[in-house]
Order: C-alpha cells, then structure tokens, then sequence
C-alpha cells in the first residue's frame, strides 16, 4: 500500500508540470501588457525595461516558464503580486484557511446526504418518495449555484433575517453558502447513486443473496452498496474538486474573504501572479484530492489492490529470473 | 459492365441507408418510452426557437430604454417587469437566451470535435502517442473546469469568442476519455479486423467503421455537457468574465439584479428561473439519451 501511495505521489509531479505549464502559457499569451498595468502609460521606456528585467519579463518564453516551475518546485515561489510586491504564496495561504473551511462543510454537508437519497430512492425505486426526491435533485443539479445563493440570501437573510447576509466569522455565516454551494453535488451524486444502485440491484448476486436469506440492509450495504461505490467515488472527487472552484462565486456573493475572492480581485487588476498562483494553488488542491480518490479506489475494490500487489509479484519473479540468470 | 457496378453499388448502399434509419428510430423508439424525455425535448425545441427569433419573440427590443419606467413590478405591460434603465426583463431573458445557448453549444461541438478526434487517435493507435496525449489529458482534467474557463477568459479577455474558447478548454479532457475508451472497445470488434483484412486504410477505418460505432457514448456525454457548459457561461458572465453589457446574457443579468436585490427581487428571480427551466429540459432530455443509447440498460 505504501508502495502504491509513493507511486501515485511520484505520477504527481508530471502533471503538476503539465497544470504549470498550461496556465502559464495560457497567461504568456494574454494580448495585455503587464508592464503598462505595474507602472502606468507615462513610464519612460528605461524605467519599462529596468522593471521588465527585474521581473524577468524580457528573457525568453522558456526560460520564463523553467525559471517558474523551478521557483515553485524548490522554493515554493509562486511569484510576486503586482498589487502588493509580497510573494503569492504568503497572499494565498492567508487565504487559504478560509476556503478549505467552506470546501469542507459542503463536502460533509453533500456526501452523507447524497448517499442517503441516492440508496433511499433506488431501494424504493417507483415510489411516491422516489419521485419527489428524484425531481428535486434534477432541480437542484439544474440550477446555478449563484443563483441560488442569491434566492437564499433573498429569504433567509434579507427578508426573514435567520441568517447574516455577508460574511464568513461565525457558523451562523457559515449556514447559507454551504447550501448554496452544497445543492449542486448533493443532486448530482443523489442521481449517481441511484442510477448506480438501480444497474447494481439487477445483478445476479443481490438475487443471490436474497436467495440465501440474506436481510434486506445486509443486502443493500454489503452487497449492492459496496459494489456500486466505484463509480460513486469519481463522482464525489469530482464534486469536493468542482465545490472549491464553485467556491469562488460563492464568495464572492457573500463577501467570504477566501481564495475565491482573491482570484477575481487579481482578475479585475490584471494581477498575473497572482491569478497564476492562485489557480495552481488550487490545482495543487485537486490533485490531492484526486490522489485521495485514487487511493480509496484501492482501499474499497480489492480487484485494484490485487492488480498492484500482482504487478508486485511479477516485477520480483522478473528480478528474481535476472538474478537467476 | 460499368452500369452493372453502379446497379450493385446501389444495390448494396440502399439495405445499408435503411439500416441507418432504423438505427435512427430505434432511438427514437427508446427515447419516446420516457415521457418526461419528450416533454423536455419539446421544451427546448421551444427555448431554442425563442433564441434563434428572438427578435420576433421579443414584446420589445433589448436595449430600449424606459427611463420613466424603472424597477416595474411584472405586470401586463411587462410581464417581467422592468430593470434598472427601465429595459423589459422578459424581452432581455429571451434575448440572453441565444447568447447562452449559442456559447455552449458552440464550446461543445469544439470540445467534441477536438476531444473527439484526440481521443479516437489515440484508442486506434495507442502506444507512445497515446501515452502522450493521455498524460496531458490528465494535467487538464487535474484543474477543475470552471477553473480553466475563469484563467483563459481572464486572459483572453471578455466577449463571445473568447468565452467560447475558454469553455471549450475544459470540456476536451472528457471527451477525449469517453471517445477513447469507446475506440477501444469498437477495435477489438471483427468487423474491424474484416476491413484491415480487406486492406482499408487508417483513415477509412477510423472516419467508416469506428466513429459511426464509438458515436453513442459521446452523444451521451455531449448531452450531459451542455448542461454543465450553458452553467459555466452564465456563471463566467456573473462574475464579469464572460459576455459584456449591453448584450444580455442570463449571468450578466444576474450580476445586475444582485447590486438591486434588497430593492428590487425580480431582477434577481427571473433570469434564474430561465436558467432552471433550460438546464432542466436539458436534463431530462440528456437522461432520455442516455437510457436510450446506453447498451447497459437496453433489456
């Protein structure tokens, strides 16, 4: 297993290269000039190649960007802010804290119910219940998440004051963006597991298993449920990845001063490190969260650990033959 | 002797074109079982055929401006109500409906035209370059998509094409996996082996024999796409990144009625109902797709 998490640890750094790269040219490419946007259009042309240089903006593309990734894989450099001459890193990881909170919540808020109303509707698949829970979960994954927060704030703050409207200090904030932004992935895995569930129940084996006088729970947490997790796994690495990137308009609507809130601030002052750092910063997020994903793989399917530790075995008998030889 | 030739060609092309047609209305056989489907396919058929006559639909012109008549309340005149310039909400809905549906289905096709022939390459020929093109696959789908959209638009800057473009980015990961994993599975197919025996090119292979047989899974996934590229430009919009004012898009206008949203609700209502209604009829019709060309759940 150790063996397997250092393996997925190593296939990491290529494609954190990969992300590097991508936003990095995808920045490089943009038609603006970032020196016209530090030091205004009056810069004379020497003061404009003395900052070009001290930023490093006249050395050629790759150099730019190898001097970039080698920044951030050895110093953890993700460059300096335009706004406020501080490193990115510093600027991001205050942030940071606040994000994760909110990422988290909805994460805790959205897989318990999910599972639920997913294994509840598809055990009473055709009911009354089934079709309410099925039709609200095609509203919920059918709506945008701003917009929801609007309709929330609109009711539950403004008119009817449960809730404090803006802010991000006390878990009385934190109620309506975790429902905001918590609707989207319950719906979305409600739908998964249910479908999952329903191609699972047809199986051979639950009829097996009831044949053999299994209890009905037994049948639908041990049999059914395990077996229909694999895909329901993706779905949720999916859903924890794309709730930290529907953070950004959540925060924004509640004024939650996170990681989102910093990117679309960077945004409208055309603050390139900054917008870089910060969505590497969470790609570097989601990579973790996908390594996570992987690894729960292997715990729940034994068939993957079982492809591993048989790769292992071959790889020994093969170093074994050599020695032999 | 030449005339012979054509008289077999055609004799051999009609069985072919009827079972294209069947094959056609076998899925619609299968999609008309769930009613829900039809209904949702009727209502985009109408969302649709708002955006493309928008300006016939439209009691009024999207920009007009009523200065006199700022922040109605709906009522028959405007059955919306009114924004902050005194402009006609339903008319800027209706308006900001093609620009939406334009956008993503727009993104989509590239994202599939794109992702699609990636992915069907790299199935057929495997090795290094499928290697190649599958790591960066990776790399792209290690970024959430929204994320991807909010980084090229910030850097290409705003406007339709742009946003296009931006949206698109993201979406290429997913098809290039679903058109590869059904390359993989259509290769191992006889017929395939059939046609390399009879000596048919890679080419004639790919575009003949495996993209009409890999097709339903990216149908499938273009379906449940839409849905999720028509949130990514509303949402761009919301945060100033997508379709700039006056054009009306969903998001943008969401963007105005949230500065107005202690004096005024409609504004902040409206648009997302429309967003609602569209992205539920996608749905229902994205599901009746799915059980329809999904082999698994075909009894």
């Amino acid at each position: 297993m150790i063996r397997y998490i250092l393996k997925r640890l190593v296939l990491m750094i290529p494609v954190l290269v990969g992300v590097i790269f991508i936003i990095f040219t995808i920045n490089y490419i943009s038609p603006g000039d970032p020196l016209v946007d530090i030091l205004g259009i009056e810069a004379s042309a020497e003061q404009r190649a003395a900052k070009a240089h001290e930023l490093g903006l006249d050395q050629p593309y790759l150099v730019q960007l190898g001097n970039y990734i080698w920044g951030i894989f050895t110093r953890l450099d993700f460059g300096t802010s335009y706004r406020t001459n501080r490193p990115v890193r510093d600027e991001v990881l205050e942030r940071f804290p606040t994000t994760l909170l909110l990422t988290s919540l909805i994460t805790c808020l959205s897989v318990p119910c999910g599972l639920t109303f997913g294994i509840v509707t598809a055990v009473f698949q055709n009911s009354i219940l089934d079709y309410v829970v099925t039709f609200i979960a095609l509203a919920g994954a059918s709506m945008p998440q701003f917009w929801l927060a609007l309709m929330l704030m609109l009711v539950f703050a403004l008119t009817l004051g449960w809730f404090p409207a803006i802010g991000f200090d006390t878990p009385r904030h934190w109620v309506l963006p975790t429902i905001a932004c918590g609707m989207l992935p319950i719906s979305t895995l409600t739908r998964n597991v249910r479908s999952s569930m329903l191609e699972v129940i047809r199986q051979d084996y639950i009829r097996t298993a009831r044949a053999k006088g299994l209890g009905e729970l037994k049948i639908i947490f041990k049999h059914a449920l395990r077996n229909a997790l694999i895909p329901i796994i993706t779905v949720i690495g999916f859903q924890v990845t794309s709730a930290m990137a529907g953070a950004i308009v959540a925060e924004q609507i509640f004024s939650i001063p996170g990681m989102g809130a910093l990117l679309i601030s960077s945004i409208k002052s055309k603050n390139y490190p900054s917008i870089q750092g910060n969505i590497l910063w969470m790609g570097l997020m989601a990579s973790i969260i996908n390594l996570i994903v992987d690894l729960a793989y292997a715990y729940i399917d034994p068939r993957i650990k079982a492809q591993f530790t048989r790769r292992k075995a071959k790889a020994t008998k093969k170093t074994a033959e050599a020695k032999a030889v | 002797m030449a005339k012979d030739k054509k008289k077999n060609a055609a004799a051999q092309d009609a069985p072919v074109r009827t079972k294209k047609k069947s094959a056609l209305s076998e899925f619609w056989r299968m999609f008309k079982k769930r009613k829900i489907s039809v209904v949702g396919l009727v209502v985009v058929f109408i969302l649709i055929f708002c955006a493309v006559f928008a300006e016939f639909v439209a009691p009024y012109d999207y920009a007009e401006q009523d200065l006199r008549q700022r922040f109605t309340y709906p009522c028959w005149e405007h059955p919306l109500g009114t924004d902050n310039f005194g402009r006609d909400l339903l008319s800027r809905i209706i308006f900001g409906g093609r620009v939406s549906l334009l956008v993503a289905l727009v993104s989509i096709c590239t994202a599939v035209l794109v992702g699609g022939s990636f992915g069907a390459t790299a199935g057929y020929f495997g090795g290094l370059y499928e290697s190649i093109i599958m790591r960066c696959m990776d790399a792209i789908m290690a970024v959430p998509a929204l994320l991807y959209a909010v980084a090229i638009s910030a850097s290409l800057g705003t406007g339709i094409v742009s946003s296009t473009i931006a949206i698109a980015f993201g979406f290429v990961p997913t098809f290039t996996r679903v058109a590869r994993a059904a390359v993989l599975t259509v290769r191992e197919q006889e017929y395939i082996e059939a046609a390399k025996a009879i000596g048919a090119s890679s080419g004639r292979i790919i575009v003949h024999h495996i993209i009409p047989n890999a097709m339903a899974p990216c149908i499938v996934q273009a379906t449940v796409s839409l849905v999720n590229s028509i949130l990514t430009i509303s949402t761009l919009s919301f945060i100033g990144l997508g379709v700039q004012p006056p054009t009306p898009e969903w998001g943008s206008i969401l963007a105005n009625g949230r500065e107005y949203i202690r004096e005024f609700w409609p504004l902040a209502t409206f648009p997302g109902v429309a967003i609602m209604i569209c992205l539920i009829s996608f749905n229902m019709v994205g599901d009746g797709v799915r059980d329809a060309l999904d082999p698994r759940l075909k009894q």
